[in-house]
C-alpha cells in the first residue's frame, strides 16, 4: 500500500506517530500505518490497516468524523456503523473494533435479515480474511 | 469543538439494550467485543439489526442514533419507551432499504 512519507511532527502516545506530507497526515505504530487523514477533507479519514487484529484488508476504509460536544462520531457510512470516541484517534480506534467485532458477529450468523446482509458485504468488499502467522 | 452536545449518554445507551433484552418480540442478545457490546437482534432466529454500545468512562453515546436509524429524539423516546421496538424495526427496515 502506498503511504505517505514525510517528517515526524509529534507523537500520539509513546510507540505512536503522526506524519504529515502533502496534506496527507498518516498515524503510525511502530512502522504500521493505522490511518491517514487528509487535511484537504477535514471531516474524513481511512483506516489503512488492520494488523493489530490479525485481518487483511482489501482496500483502505473511509471514514467519516463528526464532531458532537466534546464526542468525536466516527462512521463507515457505506454499512452505517458508528462509534464515538473523546478524540479523533480514540474515535477512529473504537470504529476499527467495532468494525472487526461486526464482521466477526455478522460472518458466523446462518439467517442474515436484509440489512445485516447488507452490512456483511460491505464489510467483505475492505475486510479480508485472518492472516495467517508466518 | 462542536457546541451542540448529544442527548444520549450512557445511561440512555443501557435503556436501550434492557429494552430490546426485556421485549418478547424479540431475541436480543448482548455479548462483549473487544471495546463494544455487540447487541444483536433477532426474530424467528433471523438477524434483523445489531450495533456496538461502547463500553468507555465517557458519558457521549451520540453515535447511536446513526446505528438504530433513527433521530435522536426518536432514540431517545424510543429508549424512555414512548416508541416500540416493533415501531423502530419499521423504521429500521425502511431507511436500511434506503441504504442497502
Amino acid at each position: 500500500m502506498n503511504m505517505p512519507v514525510g517528517t515526524i511532527w509529534a507523537y500520539a502516545g509513546a510507540t505512536e506517530a503522526v506524519s504529515i506530507n502533502h496534506g496527507l497526515v498518516a498515524v503510525f505504530r511502530y512502522s504500521t500505518p493505522l490511518f491517514v487523514s487528509d487535511t484537504r477533507k477535514p471531516n474524513t479519514m481511512a483506516i489503512v490497516s488492520l494488523d493489530e487484529f490479525g485481518y487483511e484488508l482489501k482496500q483502505t476504509i473511509p471514514v467519516v468524523i463528526e464532531v458532537l460536544g466534546d464526542e468525536f462520531i466516527a462512521e463507515f457510512q457505506e454499512a452505517s456503523i458508528a462509534t464515538s470516541g473523546s478524540s479523533v484517534l480514540d474515535a477512529v480506534r473504537s470504529l476499527k473494533s467495532l468494525l472487526i467485532d461486526l464482521f466477526e458477529v455478522l460472518s458466523n450468523e446462518t439467517r442474515l435479515g436484509p440489512y445485516p446482509r447488507a452490512q456483511l458485504a460491505s464489510l467483505r468488499r475492505y475486510i479480508g480474511e485472518k492472516a495467517k502467522p508466518d | 469543538m462542536g457546541k451542540k452536545q448529544s442527548l444520549i449518554k450512557q445511561k440512555e445507551a443501557r435503556e436501550i439494550a434492557d429494552k430490546l433484552e426485556k421485549d418478547s418480540s424479540v431475541q436480543t442478545s448482548i455479548r462483549t467485543g473487544r471495546g463494544h457490546d455487540i447487541v444483536t437482534v433477532r426474530r424467528d432466529t433471523e438477524l434483523l439489526a445489531t450495533f456496538g454500545i461502547r463500553r468507555s468512562k465517557s458519558e457521549g453515546h451520540g453515535y447511536i442514533p446513526k446505528s438504530m436509524h433513527l433521530s435522536e429524539r426518536q432514540t431517545l423516546d424510543f429508549a424512555r419507551c414512548s416508541i416500540t421496538v416493533t415501531e423502530w424495526l419499521n423504521v429500521y427496515h425502511k431507511r436500511s432499504q434506503s441504504h442497502a
